[in-house]
């Protein structure tokens, strides 16, 4: 018997990006299947692949034996393939009664009924009640699905998904942005479904405790490719996968930290009560925490702990509700981004966002700006060109003519050059190779010892542990513990239990 | 009633009592209307005749617009098909059912294959497109003088009688009949119109509105979907056409410019283009204004801009929207909507 899915060598490029780069594997009916990696392994674009939203360059994905790979999306969802969205994808609208019963409509071929009311078609009220009593949905019936905490509309996503009566079912993240309190039920719910066997599920999650209790089979993305697949016990245990997670490989290089010097160092940063939501989603929960001039401080925690919201929401690009932020004693909580950034304050997101189009000297210079007299003058060229020797090197060519490390190294450049009294970093190693995070760490260490203090945000710990004189580790929103850098390097077991993937426990 | 049992209700239907009433309030407006001849005359039947076409041609725009989610610039290009179809049928082969079906075949075919490109966009692209297939139709209308008569119109479109299986011919030469025919088919449509936003199919264009991808991953091919919808539209937009050219006994090219495309917009928007009714509504309106102002200035735009201002700013779901949240505010029954356990959402920011 064939298996229900079979992808084979499936390719997806974005511009230079391999984003997926030649997956293969197949899912039987019946075990849960959980797909886990860093940001920007190519999860999501696998998933967005396999269920029609995107199409591949190269590859096959056959569906019970049918080859699917040019079939358009709602084909899909009528062969028994179907998905969740990351991001609630309802109807707002709509009642939730309506919402579930666009899909049965769908299924049943009944969608294109013109002459008669939706509700006197046979069978449809009923149904929609049991797929709403199935997912704790009743009492909502009759309320438009904007009306609904974000949780409750997490349910409705995955009820909307499940009403297509799936063979084999994507769910991406479906505990994203859901309460502590929360991911219980979503998670019993699930556990629930997946035993009566009808449906196969297929989890995109970070949540680890969700992954080991759920799975059957792990597979572990890691920059568009199968790092790893086997059962869980397997993948706890997978040296690549805790590389992946831990970046166990760089070895424990110790810093020469100036921890001591920074503790007497005054606050250039203090951040206090720090609450910020993302719509109806309260992320970060009472976020508090200092950094002090010439100090490097790390915030540790794994993806969707609110790492980067805690850096949007210092930078002004999410407001935090409530809290207050204090640079250098005054207050910048509320300001709006540029405002900020002017009062010394530098962001590198992510995703890097240098000019594409402009040359690194060019990228660099839109950046620069006269400064009032501060620790070392303001930055110039000559400056950045003896802290980045490599971009020096490369100063004539485009922004996109640069690999992704490069890119990384100008973003970091390109900040300085405002002059900066304190950097925010975004998971500054991510997407590295460890030759380049080495260099990168050294690179830091020196800017702050130019006088620029620096807040990383990472999921690599021994990274930040080996450039950081303290660490934060946030979980749910919540600073869960803070520790000196010192005592990191040398007891790394101590920050397991809120980043390794081994140490969780099933249950 | 237990709880529960009354938002099964609720999900059927209203209940009998809460449906007898609007059903009451809708037969008296159709007798009313059709009941006027007894006591209107000329002017008041030719005015309420250019009304109901109006409200017909902004309902046909108003199923892709409040429903669907796609705002059209281009539906003079239907409207002007149909009216200009029935102007040439009615001319060669004078039966007015005759004029009017072929009017309409002739607007939905052109909606089929405008349709094909438009529905591959939305939002502003979609507007655009339709705007741009607009102008195309109408400097055919304007340039091809040998079929349409260019900038003088066609004319001389008889109001040919109807002539119905069973019925003999019904001259239709009276205002009084004709107008009693524009209200019945207007009626017929509007109740068609009505069955159709309350079937699946209805219920699929609202998803599509709020959420086009999902509506994919629900299983369903939307762009078919907008299609029919597009179609469907036009033919409505293209009814009103047909009903035009026999009222007027001429057509101009005006029908067919983007100004008349503006037209179902202004009265959806003015009547409220969420509400089933608004558009009707508005086009009561629209024409209101444009004739009393009239008398007064030239000036008419002027006013129905200020008029168009003030509802955009203040009444965000125009007239009917407006109303409805007022009456709700006002009468404090059962609220719709009880969803219990749960602490009120949190407004976004």
């Amino acid at each position: 018997m064939s298996p229900l899915l079979r992808v084979e060598g499936l390719v997806k490029a974005f511009g230079e990006l391999r984003a997926v780069d030649g997956v293969s594997f197949e899912v039987e009916a019946g075990p849960v299947t959980c797909i886990i990696g860093p940001n920007g392994a190519g999860k999501t674009t696998l998933v967005n692949l396999l269920t029609g939203r995107l199409l591949p360059d190269r590859g096959r994905v056959l569906f019970g034996g049918l080859d699917i790979t040019w079939a358009p999306a709602h084909a899909r969802v009528r062969l028994g393939l179907s998905r969740s969205f990351q991001i609630n994808s309802v109807f707002p609208q709509l009642t939730v009664a309506e919402n579930v019963a666009v899909p049965i409509l769908a299924r049943r071929g009944q969608s294109a009924v013109l002459g008669r009311p939706a509700w006197t078609v046979a069978g449809l009220a009923e149904e929609v009640g049991r797929v709403l009593a199935e997912w704790r949905l009743e009492p909502f019936r009759d309320a438009p699905a904007s009306s609904l905490s974000h949780g409750t509309q997490r349910l409705l996503e995955i009820a909307i998904a499940m009403a297509t009566r799936p063979r084999l079912l994507f769910l991406d993240e479906p505990t994203a942005g859901l309460s502590p309190g929360e991911k219980p039920q979503v998670l019993a719910e699930l556990r629930r479904v997946a035993s009566a066997g009808e449906t196969t599920f297929v989890l995109i999650e970070h949540d680890m405790d969700i992954v080991f209790s759920l799975a059957d089979r792990i597979i572990v993305m890691h920059r568009g490719r199968i790092l790893a697949d086997g059962a869980p016990a397997a993948i706890r245990d997978d040296r690549g996968v805790q590389e992946v997670y831990l970046g166990a490989a760089l070895g424990a290089q110790a810093s020469p930290a100036r921890a001591g010097e920074a503790a007497g160092a005054p606050q250039l940063l203090v951040v206090a009560g720090l609450n910020t939501f993302y719509g109806q989603s309260h992320v970060l929960h009472d976020v508090s925490l200092t950094v002090r001039e010439g100090e490097v401080v790390g915030l540790l925690g794994r993806n969707g702990a609110g790492k980067t919201t805690t850096l949007r929401s210092l930078i002004g690009l999410t407001p935090p509700r409530s809290g207050r932020v204090l640079l250098a004693g005054k207050p910048i909580a509320g300001l709006p981004p540029h405002a900020i950034a002017a009062s010394g304050v530098g962001y590198v997101p992510e995703d890097r966002r240098i000019f594409r189009d402009l040359t690194v000297t060019d990228n660099l210079l839109v950046a620069q700006r006269a400064q009032e007299d501060r620790a070392g003058g303001p930055w110039s060229l000559d400056r950045v060109w003896a802290l980045f020797p490599d971009l020096r090197a490369l100063a004539r060519l485009r922004g996109d003519q640069l690999s992704g490390g490069q890119q990384k190294m100008l973003a970091i450049a390109r900040a300085l050059m405002g002059n900066p009294r304190l950097l925010l970093l975004d998971e500054p190693s991510e997407g590295l190779a460890p030759g380049v995070v080495r260099t990168l760490a050294e690179t830091l260490r020196k800017i702050r010892d130019e006088g620029v203090a620096i807040l990383l945000a990472e999921q690599n710990a021994v990274f930040a542990a080996l450039v950081a004189d303290r660490v934060y580790v946030l979980e749910n929103g919540r600073i869960q513990m803070e520790e000196s850098g010192a005592v990191v390097r040398a007891h790394p077991e101590v920050l397991q239990r809120y980043l390794a993937v081994e140490g969780t426990r099933v249950g | 009633m237990s709880g529960s049992a009354g938002s099964r209700a609720a999900v059927g239907g209203a209940s009998a009592a809460s449906r007898a009433w609007p059903l009451a309030a809708w037969a008296v407006v159709v007798a009313g209307l059709l009941l006027f001849p007894l006591v209107g005359r000329g002017f008041a039947l030719f005015f309420l005749a250019r009304i109901a076409i109006l409200a017909l041609f902004a309902m046909g725009f108003n199923l892709l617009f409040g429903y669907a989610g796609l705002l059209s610039f281009g539906h003079a290009a239907f409207y002007s098909a149909g009216a200009y179809t029935a102007g040439f049928i009615l001319k060669a082969y004078p039966s007015l059912l005759a004029g009017v079906v072929g009017g309409v075949v002739v607007a939905s075919l052109l909606g089929l294959v405008i349709g094909f490109f438009c529905v591959r966009h939305i939002d502003i692209y979609f507007a655009m497109l339709t705007l741009a297939f607009g102008m195309l139709v109408f400097s055919l209308v304007w340039k091809w003088v040998a079929l349409t008569g260019g900038d003088n119109g066609f004319i001389g479109i008889p109001r040919a009688p109807l002539v119905l299986p069973g019925v003999g011919p019904v001259s239709m030469t009276p205002i009084g009949h004709y107008y009693e025919f524009v209200m019945a088919v207007t009626i017929l449509t509007v109740a068609g119109l009505w069955r159709i936003v309350q079937s699946p199919f209805g219920l699929v264009l609202r998803a599509l509105r709020e959420n086009p991808e999902r509506v994919e991953f629900a299983g369903i091919p939307m762009r078919r979907y907008r299609l029919t919808a597009f179609v469907l539209s036009a033919a409505v937009a293209g009814l009103a056409g047909t009903l035009l050219a026999p009222l007027e006994n001429t057509v101009g090219p005006e029908t067919a410019h983007w100004a008349t495309s503006g037209e179902p917009v202004l009265a959806s928007l003015l009547g409220g283009a969420s509400t089933f009714t608004g558009p009707i509504v508005g086009a009561v309106l629209l024409e209101l204004i444009k004739e009393v102002v009239e008398r007064h200035t030239q000036y008419w735009l002027l006013a129905m801009g200020t008029v168009l201002v003030i509802l955009v700013l203040g009444f965000r779901g125009g007239v009917v929207g407006g109303l409805g949240a007022l009456l709700r505010r006002l009468r404090p029954g059962p609220t719709p909507q009880a969803a219990p356990a749960d602490p009120p959402a949190a407004t976004e920011p």
